[in-house]
């Protein structure tokens, strides 16, 4: 299978045609990831994986190899998530729970989005980073552009909250 | 410390898998969204072509108020306003098909100026 890096270099070189096949491969796990952040809400997990490869596409050329390119493309998403968030700071997830609940029985299946819910933005992305996807507080501060001792305080604060 | 409550919601959801509805169509949105955004946006290629339409303007002045004037003879008499303008007119289209077929692969040409 030809690798990622290899389509990479194909779309700066012949078009962005190729990207579809990164699209394609990478959808489920950036929707994941936005699914996680927006606390479940669909349409809106849907609009940020969207503008997330459009601005990848935009960006490709920015793309260091050296990084997981999976793993590029999730920090783009969150950034994404991030200025949306404070494009639309009315944005509360705490509502947004209450509409899901009111439109799907989803049962136990929430209890993470519900023990997350009253967190603040950065706190829910910072958790979600670290508990869900594993990252280290070293990364986490990198991608998000953050001071490493703010990272390791927003975790301590949030894990505060959460007892 | 994590306590025990967040521990399982954590497990939990780790162990969900989401997928997006239609991928391949996804793929295909998006590819083509950044086609029209990279066609809407301004380049070298544009600028040049704004001046050089500028100056050609600016030179052929008389010309282009004579076509103005004229113009109602499109609808009247198309056949004496193409004899009329013939010329002008097949400059004006080479110009237009370079400055489209420069635009198409002006990416490619011009990288270093981006």
């Amino acid at each position: 299978m030809i690798s990622d890096q290899e389509i990479v270099d194909k779309c700066i070189q012949e078009g962005n045609e190729h990207f579809e096949e990164l699209i394609k491969r990478h959808s489920n796990y950036i929707y994941g990831f936005m699914m996680r952040l927006t606390g479940g809400n669909q349409m809106f997990a849907e609009d940020l994986t969207q503008t997330a490869f459009l601005r990848a596409i935009s960006y490709l050329k920015s793309y260091n190899p050296e990084k997981e390119f999976r793993g590029w493309l999730a920090t783009i998403a969150i950034n994404c998530f991030r200025t949306e968030i404070k494009k639309h700071s009315k944005y509360n997830l705490e509502e947004n729970m209450d509409h899901i609940s009111a439109n799907e029985n989803r049962g136990d299946d929430q209890d993470f989005y519900k023990l997350i819910s009253h967190l603040s933005s950065d706190e829910r992305t910072i958790l979600t980073m670290k508990y869900i996807y594993d990252y280290k507080n070293a990364d986490i501060a990198r991608d998000l552009n953050l001071n490493l001792n703010t990272v390791k305080s927003v975790i301590k604060r949030a894990l505060e909250k959460l007892k | 410390m994590i306590n025990n409550n967040l521990k399982n919601a954590i497990a939990g959801e780790k162990l969900k898998h989401y997928k997006v509805n239609n991928p391949n169509l996804l793929a295909r949105y998006v590819v083509m969204m950044s086609k029209i955004r990279s066609s809407a946006s301004i380049g070298i290629i544009d600028l040049m072509f704004f001046l050089v339409f500028i100056v050609m303007g600016a030179i052929n002045h008389e010309l282009i108020f004579s076509i103005t004037n004229d113009f109602n003879q499109i609808f009247n008499n198309p056949l004496v306003f193409i004899e009329s303008y013939f010329y002008p007119i097949c400059i004006s289209l080479i110009l237009v098909t370079i400055y489209s077929y420069l635009r198409t692969i002006d990416t490619k040409l011009f990288n270093f100026f981006k």
